[in-house]
């Protein structure tokens, strides 16, 4: 098991034509995604790495079975194809755009509410079920199958972190970036709800960072919701307030969103927080002997 | 983007929002034509220093005054100084208006997971921080989302008249006022739009006393006729390289990609008692420039004294990387700075050995992201001279 995606999701990626799309189909292929279409206005009938090119998703839907888009357009286009997506019914887009206007994502996540597609991102590595399917940017060989789910605003510090774990021998069952924009698809919260459900979770990693107050409401969630235990990590520590760190959404302003309301939130919550990605890999290490041994 | 006081008025007055009258003056001489076009009927004018950054008033950047000679006095004190960190080149010489009440009114995006919609704020308790009013009369604030599906309705704009503490022959102006602020959020992709205070005038009318506007750097590709504050940084110099980039105030600089990877690097750094000189996300640069712009950059900064780049190969290949990382390296002068460079994910252990084997006497290879970043702490502490450059070819290096 797993959450959301498993090897039998069957993607279409919008913008498979353009040097990212073509480049990023290849490498999700490799990795065993089932890329069953490609979309791409104009150059219907075309094919890139043998995947089959559409005009409309609803083509791509019909003729091949589509029901999870991957978003590859440029920024000012993502809007169209998450509208188009929502029109076509599939069951989830995975925005992998960065620079989307944040008027944009807003006007499509409440589309989204009225047709239920669920959106991971945008400005989201993606999602991987190691062993299975990898929708995104990440290197699939820092992934392995096992027991720990993990869920980032981050895209490069979760993939040190899933490393850091495979390298211990703990292998992951699904691992997801929800975007670093101050607007996103699926929140924390819908995440650690799936997990909790997910009978291949273990434990779950949460890694968080400075700006925005997801995380503070992702300990409170977990206070009420979550029994799995929880190992979390908030980045930003020594990021002064009031500068943008790289993410629309990393930055504390007003003194919401500081580092230290989150990490106490979530100590609070019984959420160990760590400091570094290797610490944060022996939290979970530890957590997962201590139950298979007993001595928890 | 920030848009200056007098930016966001434009745009505002365009809307149909009344704002005060007022004139740009880049020096003393254009202050006192603007005091006979606009202080003698007001009887005085108030100088504004245009700075992209609020508190304005406290660092002394807001003067009013009553005759012709005190504005030319006061301008040329102001122009040309610094206040909280920007250069004063422009001040905005408004004409004085007469207050009877001042009113907080605002729109802005809301990020909050269960309503990421626009927010629109409105207390009648003006003129203070919005932190201030929601801290000394939270009663008097009162907030509507509006559904970006929908646009705003007219009697949420009534509910905010209602709740403004005007009479009701002045809510009518209000409202209007709101819509306006509204279209202008809207059709600008702005992020905030803050008018405080709102004033309602001794002769009735409702003006615009100060406005903050902020536009969301990812839409500005629509807005191109939008002009806002420029500022002449070394973030914005990056920014225009392609590289999101903060300076601090340590002696590490760092090189990473991914907002996280970076943050995450500079709070290990700090753990393990170094000091980061900036924050320096290549991004999708990477492959592009982005570490030959980004050692350029660090370079410039005379507090740095050991350079450390911590890169995760994800969509990328530490191969290449490393490729681009010797290029880069080869580029500096001879004595330049120690560089010390890990780098995990795809092919990453092509790339540590195509780093390796550069034979570099300046760049420094290290196998684990513990181990490097601790040779960048330690060569930092001990200034350039360092340990001896022998790092790359110790036991459990890169070889």
């Amino acid at each position: 098991m797993s959450i959301l995606v498993d090897r039998d999701t069957r993607v279409v990626v919008q913008g498979i034509t353009g040097t990212f799309g073509s480049y990023h189909s290849q490498l999700m292929r490799d990795y065993g995604t089932a890329i069953v279409a490609g979309v791409t206005p104009g150059k219907g009938g075309s094919i890139v790495n043998g995947i089959p090119v559409f005009e409309s998703l609803i083509e791509a839907r019909d003729e091949c079975g589509a029901e999870v888009a991957a978003v590859l357009v440029p920024g000012p286009f993502v809007k169209d194809a998450v509208f188009e997506a929502a029109d076509a019914g599939l069951r989830m887009v995975v925005c992998l755009v960065e620079g989307v206007p944040v008027k944009d994502t807003m006007l499509m996540k409440r589309r989204l509410m009225e047709t239920g597609t669920i959106m991971i991102g945008p400005n989201s590595p993606g999602i991987v079920t190691p062993g299975q399917t990898l929708i995104g940017f990440m290197p699939g060989h820092v992934y392995a199958p096992g027991p720990v789910g993990i869920v980032s605003r981050s895209g490069t510090f979760s993939y040190q972190v899933a490393d850091e774990l495979t390298k211990r021998g703990v292998g992951q069952s699904t691992c997801l970036g929800i975007g670093g924009d101050p607007i996103s698809g699926v929140s924390f919260i819908d995440i650690l709800g799936m997990f909790e459900a997910d009978a291949a979770t273990e434990v779950i990693v949460l890694i968080g960072e400075i700006g925005r107050t997801a995380e503070e409401e992702a300990a409170e969630y977990i206070r009420e919701h979550v029994g799995k235990p929880v190992v979390s990590m908030i980045l930003g520590a020594t990021a002064p307030p009031g500068k943008q760190m790289g993410h629309a959404g990393a930055i504390v302003t007003a003194g919401r969103g500081t580092y230290v309301s989150k990490v106490t939130a979530l100590e609070e919550a019984g959420v160990p927080v760590a400091r570094t990605a290797g610490e944060v890999a022996a939290m979970a290490y530890d957590v997962l002997r201590s139950r298979t041994t007993g001595d928890a | 983007m920030k848009l200056l006081e007098y930016q966001a008025k434009e745009l505002l007055a365009e809307y149909g929002i009344d704002v005060p009258r007022g004139s740009v003056c880049r020096s003393p001489e254009e202050v006192a034509a603007a005091w006979d076009q606009i202080g003698v009927l007001a009887g005085g004018v108030v100088l504004k220093a245009q700075i992209p950054s609020g508190r304005r008033g406290k660092a002394g950047g807001i003067r009013v005054v009553r005759d012709r000679a005190a504005a030319e006095t006061a301008a040329s004190e102001l122009l040309g100084t610094t206040l909280n960190g920007f250069p004063v080149g422009e001040l905005l010489v408004e004409e004085l208006v007469l207050i009877k009440r001042e009113l907080y009114l605002s729109v802005l995006t809301d990020t909050s997971p269960a309503h990421p919609w626009p927010l629109i704020m409105i207390s009648a308790q003006g003129g203070m921080d919005i932190e201030e009013i929601a801290a000394a009369a939270p009663d008097s604030l009162h907030r509507v989302h509006v559904d970006p599906a929908y646009g705003l309705h007219p009697f949420q704009g009534r509910f905010l008249g209602r709740h403004s503490g005007l009479p009701s022959d002045k809510q009518v102006m209000l409202v209007a006022a709101v819509g306006a602020m509204y279209r202008a959020y809207w059709e600008n992709d702005a992020e905030l739009v803050e008018i405080n205070p709102l004033v309602i005038t001794e002769q009735g009318s409702l003006v615009a006393v100060d406005a903050k506007v902020t536009i969301d750097n990812a839409a500005r590709y629509r807005h191109k006729d939008l002009k806002g504050a420029e500022i002449d940084s070394v973030e914005t110099r990056a920014a225009a390289m392609g590289l999101s980039y903060v300076e601090l105030d340590g002696d590490i600089g760092l090189i990473s990609n991914g907002a996280g990877l970076t943050m995450a690097t500079m709070d290990h750094l700090a753990l393990l008692g170094g000091r980061p000189a900036n924050f320096l996300d290549t991004g999708e640069r990477i492959l592009r420039g982005g570490i030959a712009d980004g050692l350029s950059l660090l370079l410039a900064n005379p507090q740095v004294r050991t350079v450390l780049i911590n890169v995760f190969g994800g969509g990328v290949r530490c191969d290449v990387i490393a490729q681009k990382i010797v290029e880069a390296v080869e580029a500096l002068p001879a004595a330049h700075i120690p560089v010390v460079a890990t780098l995990h994910g795809r092919n990453d252990e092509v790339g540590r050995r195509i780093l390796a084997e550069a034979g570099l006497p300046g760049l420094r290879v290290l196998p684990t992201i513990d181990e490097a970043l601790a040779t960048a702490v330690l060569l930092a502490k001990n200034g350039a001279g360092g340990p001896s450059g022998a790092d790359a070819g110790r036991p459990g290096g890169a070889r």
